[in-house]
């Protein structure tokens, strides 16, 4: 994974880096007091945003790990602090695709049952989780990644420098998404 | 012309769902477990002494992770007002000013009161609001939100609120800076090891008070171990 790193931090992944290293009076986290708090406050996030890509909770939780591990060794390399959060993403879902390519899974579909309110029943709410994260993983992949990144609250601004787009490509690819996942979650009448 | 979104709900449910995932990878993960494995995948050496991640500067700052944790999870539960929720993030924010104080070795002791009793403060109006409208203390959403969440208490414990509050809770006041290098400090983190994240946060607010008031200055932080 180092090479991503490297890649990454090179540059070649794209503009935040570029930002990165434009704004030099930004610092890195300090090590290790500030990444302890860097990944309490990610750590829950990003393993959403991996499993959104169609990973399953171990393959998620195991590419945060490496992600983060990759964090730790590239701590003086990345100044801003800004800049953690979109980094992560990019190696954590590069570590499961990684992953995956050596391993190889088959991704289970999502049934097409409508959505039911899961309010005070656990297992049901598993179950709405799970299939809410097989429908956002049942996107294509290029309004998988915008759409994901538009729930945790990024701007359309940053979503297209995460993913160097356009931002009128961004705003087309959540309206995709959003007509795609209607269709996803809504019953088939009877034939 | 109705302002109606047809995908507002489409979007309501996926933000809720994901709500609610991090609320429950919140409460259970180890995070301590979690930074170890970090460190070994790394292929790091643990840090030296004295850097945040041992002593008592790193206890106190384990005890504030697992509080916050908890508190966290009080915000994501839907039966707490806006009131009584920003009493609960204002008490989450001191925290980690008392975190980033106590990591930065920056914690003296009249600090350390200060905060805490802003900690506490919020989080006995929030308790407050919350019997008064509700009928529910703090710790009874905590547990009805974890239950809704699939996450099981295994033991009874004190409030949240008394934890911060009470006196000094260890019954052997810590003496600092007397261990040795490389001796170790016995404390609760090794046996919960395996707990839920509501027992560390429970556990971890049980130390809270007592680690910070057995802050004497600044450099204690740093050579607790």
């Amino acid at each position: 994974m180092d090479e991503w790193v490297d890649e990454w931090v090179d540059g070649e992944v794209g503009q935040v880096s570029t930002v990165c290293r434009s704004e030099p009076a930004a610092v890195a986290p300090g090590f290790p007091e500030d990444f302890a708090a860097l990944y309490r406050e990610q750590r829950s996030a990003l393993v959403w945003y991996v499993r959104s890509q169609g990973a399953t909770e171990p393959e998620a939780c195991d590419a945060v790990q490496d992600a983060f591990a990759a964090a730790l060794r590239a701590a003086g390399r990345i100044r801003d602090r800004r800049a953690w959060p979109a980094w992560l993403r990019t190696v954590a879902v590069r570590s499961y695709l990684r992953s995956v390519s050596v391993h190889g899974r088959s991704r289970e579909g999502h049934d097409g049952r409508a959505l039911s309110a899961a309010a005070g029943d656990p297992a049901e709410a598993r179950r709405e989780e799970e299939f809410v994260l097989s429908v956002l993983a049942a996107l294509p992949a290029q309004q998988r990644r915008v759409f994901t990144l538009h729930y945790e609250g990024w701007s359309t601004a940053e979503i297209a420098v995460q993913l160097d787009m356009e931002r009128a490509a961004v705003r087309q690819n959540i309206a995709r998404a959003r007509r795609t996942l209607k269709a996803l979650v809504t019953p088939r009448e009877p034939g | 012309m109705s302002n109606h979104d047809p995908h507002e709900e489409m979007d309501e449910l996926v933000r809720e769902v994901r709500d609610r995932f991090l609320a429950r990878a919140d409460a259970e993960f180890d995070f301590e477990a979690g930074l170890a494995d970090i460190r070994a995948r790394a292929a790091l050496p643990r840090p030296p002494v004295g850097v945040g991640t041992t002593g008592v500067g790193a206890d106190l700052c384990a005890a504030i992770d697992a509080l916050a944790s908890i508190l966290a999870t009080a915000l994501q539960a839907s039966t707490v007002e806006e009131l009584a929720r920003s009493h609960v993030q204002r008490a989450r924010d001191v925290l980690f000013e008392l975190r980033r104080a106590a990591a930065a070795r920056t914690l003296a002791q009249l600090d350390a009161a200060r905060l805490l009793g802003t900690v506490s403060g919020n989080l006995a109006q929030a308790e407050r609001i919350l019997r008064e409208r509700h009928g529910m203390s703090l710790d009874d959403v905590i547990r009805h939100h974890l239950k809704d969440l699939g996450t099981c208490m295994s033991t009874p414990s004190p409030s949240c609120v008394s934890c911060v509050n009470r006196p000094p809770l260890d019954p052997t006041p810590l003496r600092l800076p007397l261990l040795p290098p490389g001796a170790t400090r016995p404390t609760s983190h090794g046996s919960s090891a395996r707990a839920t994240g509501h027992d560390r946060g429970r556990q971890a607010a049980a130390r809270l008070a007592g680690k910070a008031r057995g802050l004497e200055n600044p450099r204690e932080c740093a050579e607790g171990a």
